[in-house]
């Protein structure tokens, strides 16, 4: 089924949206959430929140591309789920990994970032990987979008695993020049 | 910062990027969520949203509460005699829904408010809460407060229809609400209604053809968004005397029937909207239903007659774009569905006017890249870029609406009205979206600022003709022609004759005329018989008695099948029944008047030779009149 038929289906407040959403973006919210939290059960849940946030969201929402819309949903779902397991103490997995690694793009101060530098971050983000040849901005958003692992994104790019941890640790480095540029650290 | 917030934030970064990403990575090995999972996640997200799962729909889940009936509101012969509490049920949703909670209070408000009117005083009502039957701005603010509370819309004006197949059909943009492929034998009788919310609602009755039961079903449909607040619940009487079971329709639609001894029920969910369909009036215990009591196989046939996907136009409603809306408004356009694009409100993008089945009646605008109706009513006319939106009841009874487009939704400019109950012209001051007779002008004054909207027909453009337009080119009906009109010599028949007939069981001869209509001929005495004639009828009226009536109508493009159906529905105060030469024999309702009709199918249509006739005339006028249909000729083929 088409994303707009879909995106109708919410909007007709039909429960056979999130049966549809299911069918074509079950695996592919699965996997996102699979990453960040390492546990079929939590992953499920996150899965299962993402339907009813996105039933929440739609209307008044129609976004024009449903699986990134449904992505994000999943991915900011998982990893608050992530935040609340690693408050206590547990998992692991690929999220603490990618977190050590980006800790060496930012201060590590612990404010919370107010709305409008929230807004700026975004806007910085995009541009830099605007700039971004594709195959780095692929394998950038693989490791800390997707949260796959170095090898799975070496493996998704055909690329040895040390060629994927070198690209990373130039586009980290490139990234804390921007943020630094932008007034953002 | 930290990194955890910079995790967060790639999270948000522009979608694309994101696809791009996913392109590249190989599809995970996963673990889907079971399909039974998936059912029950969304059997309980329909229990959160509307209160109830489909699988345990009982009226029990619809039940408000009881109702009093006020004999405010009846006829003075009624007012005295006892009316029992009712229960009644939702329209707008299960328990637990915002519909059925705001429906809840209202009904315990009604039922606790000043109930003889005494807090009226001079109270207009705007026409937004006239389905509230609200007597004062509490009684308003009240309604006011659920909307807001519970997160709903009022329903809109509502606008009387008498013509449910040539007229609210099309307005709502549905072509029916019976499905195409229905045996019945079918009329709509009495005024339907429709909002400009979308909700609607009218009379029917119908008549299986293919199942055992054949009494006929005298019936009333309901559409109601659950999104939209007008203050209508059902009386079904006592819940408890109900059989209820669920049914599936034969498009797979879950229904709930239920069948009581006063009347009988068809529920539809459709997520965003119920169906209900009530079998007979239920009036104050009197039932209709007749002596024979109603089968679960009789109402399961009944309810496969519908159409259960309709989705009515309405305020609010979205569409992919205005190419997709009119694509599916009018798959198959006429000269009479037409396009205007005009930017309204100056934003730099174009509204789209619509004018469908020759009524303009739609304005849309683009909202978040979808196409959304954001007026709707019949008859509307422009003015440069103000919609004026006019009811015209009778002298007396008028209402001009002008009204702007301005950011996203329309304002009233103007609101003027001419009030039976206010004895004159009054204005709007305050105006707002909810306009009423608030102060009184003159006649001189409302003339003036209605004749300041100056009315300019703009040029209108074939739906068809619009960009991305999907649907069937213009259908041009092409009239059929007849060759000039023939001599009597040509048509081989006297230009004068003598008509025998038997008057009170005596021969009697009378002198007759040759008439040569377009496509036929017949033998009429002019001296005893008035013509007049229409597009497409020729009607004799006798100069002894009005009520006798000679009548050859053609229907273009019809056969005879169809020419019965438009014959049933435009004669439907008769009891017609097909005859054994094709035709249609009947008497009117109240068994005074006799209608016999004869078909001619041709190739371009069919021809219709009425006789009517008081029965108290049978034997002499009632004669006369068959002797001459019985002439009828079709002009012979070239």
């Amino acid at each position: 089924m088409e994303d707009n038929a879909i995106v109708d289906l919410y909007w007709d407040r039909s429960e056979e949206a999130i049966s549809q959403s299911a069918v074509k973006y079950g695996g592919y919210c699965y996997s996102i959430a699979y990453n960040i939290l390492t546990s079929n059960e939590d992953a499920e849940e996150s899965v299962s929140d993402t339907w009813l946030a996105a039933w929440n969201a739609m209307p008044p929402r129609r976004p024009s591309v449903l699986a990134t819309f449904l992505g994000k949903l999943t991915r900011h779902l998982s990893i608050d789920r992530w935040r609340e397991r690693h408050a206590a103490k547990r998992g692991g997995g690929e999220m603490v990994l990618a977190l050590e690694e980006l800790a060496g793009c930012v201060s590590g101060s612990g404010t919370p970032e107010d709305a409008l530098r929230q807004k700026e971050l975004r806007r910085c983000l995009n541009r830099f990987l605007a700039a971004l040849p594709d195959a780095e901005r692929q394998v950038f958003l693989g490791r800390y979008w997707y949260l796959d692992s170095v090898s799975q994104v070496a493996e998704h790019m055909d690329f040895s695993e040390s060629k994927v941890k070198s690209m990373l640790l130039r586009i980290r480095g490139r990234l804390r020049a921007e943020l630094e540029k932008e007034g953002l650290l | 910062m930290t990194a955890l917030e910079l995790l967060e934030a790639i999270g948000d970064v522009n979608g694309a990027y994101i696809l791009e990403a996913q392109s590249v990575r190989e599809p995970r090995p996963r673990r889907r969520t079971s399909k039974w999972k998936i059912l029950i996640l969304a059997a309980a997200m329909a229990l959160l949203l509307s209160g109830c799962a489909y699988a345990v729909l009982k009226l029990q889940d619809l039940q408000l509460g009881q109702w009093t009936p006020n004999p405010v509101f009846m006829d003075e012969t009624e007012r005295d005699k006892p009316h029992p509490s009712r229960d009644v049920i939702s329209l707008h949703g299960f328990a637990g829904s915002p519909g059925f909670q705001a429906l809840q209070e209202w009904l315990e408000f009604k039922n606790t408010y000043d109930t003889d009117e005494s807090g009226q005083n001079n109270y207009s009502s705007p026409e937004a809460y006239r389905s509230f039957f609200c007597f004062n701005q509490e009684m308003q603010d009240k309604v006011d407060e659920l909307c807001q509370k519970y997160g709903l819309n009022l329903p809109g004006r509502s606008i009387i229809s008498y013509d449910a197949e040539g007229d609210l059909f099309p307005s709502v943009g549905i072509s029916s609400i019976l499905r195409e492929d229905a045996a019945v034998i079918y009329t709509f009788e009495g005024a339907g209604t429709y909002f400009q919310s979308g909700n609607f609602h009218l009379p029917g009755k119908l008549t299986l053809t293919d199942s055992a039961w054949t009494s006929p079903f005298v019936y009333f449909f309901s559409y109601t968004s659950k999104d939209c607040f007008d203050g209508n619940f059902m009386s079904v009487g006592s819940i408890d005397s109900f059989q209820q079971w669920t049914y599936t329709a034969s498009d797979g639609t879950p229904l709930l029937l239920a069948v009581s001894p006063e009347s009988c029920l068809v529920l539809a969910d459709r997520g965003n909207a119920v169906i209900s369909i009530t079998v007979c009036y239920p009036i104050c215990g009197e039932t209709v239903l007749g002596d024979e009591p109603m089968t679960h196989a009789a109402l399961e046939a009944f309810a496969d007659c519908f159409d259960y996907s309709i989705k009515p136009l309405g305020i609010g409603r979205t569409y992919p774009g205005y190419a997709e809306f009119l694509t599916g408004l009018c798959p198959a356009p006429t000269e009479n569905d037409l396009y205007l694009l005009r930017d309204l409100d100056g934003d730099g993008s174009d509204e789209l006017l619509v004018t469908h089945n020759g009524s303009f009646s739609l304005v849309l605008t683009m909202e978040n890249d979808r196409a959304k109706i954001v007026y709707f009513a019949p008859d509307l006319w422009l003015s440069g870029d103000v919609i004026l939106d006019n009811t015209y009841v009778q002298e007396g009874q008028e209402i001009y609406r002008m009204l702007a487009f301005r950011e996203g939704r329309f304002e009233y400019e103007n609101y003027i009205e001419n009030s039976v109950l206010k004895e004159g012209w009054g204005k709007s001051a305050a105006l707002g979206d909810k306009p009423y007779w608030e102060v009184p002008i003159t006649a001189d004054e409302a003339w003036g600022i209605i004749n300041s909207y100056e009315l300019r027909q703009p040029r209108w453009f074939p739906v068809a003709d619009f960009p991305g337009f999907a649907g069937a080119p213009i259908a041009v009906t092409e009239e059929p022609t007849f060759p000039e009109a023939l001599t009597p010599e040509e048509l081989g028949r006297a230009a004068e004759t003598d008509l025998e007939f038997y008057l009170e069981g005596q021969p009697t001869a009378t002198a007759a005329q040759l008439f040569i209509g377009q496509g036929y001929s017949l033998y009429v005495n002019h001296t005893d018989w008035f013509l007049e004639q229409s597009e497409n009828t020729d009607l004799w009226t006798s100069e002894y008695n009005p009520d006798v009536q000679l009548a050859v109508t053609f229907y273009p493009g019809l056969d005879a099948e169809d020419t019965h159906r438009a014959i049933r529905d435009r004669e439907s105060d008769y009891q017609l029944g097909a005859d054994k030469r094709g035709g249609l024999n009947g008497l009117s309702q109240d068994r005074v008047m006799q209608l016999s009709i004869a078909i001619y199918e041709t190739d371009s249509g069919t021809f219709a030779v009425s006789c009517r006739y008081p029965m108290a005339a049978a034997e002499g006028f009632g004669t006369r009149l068959s002797v001459m249909a019985d002439t009828f000729e079709l002009w012979p083929e070239s």
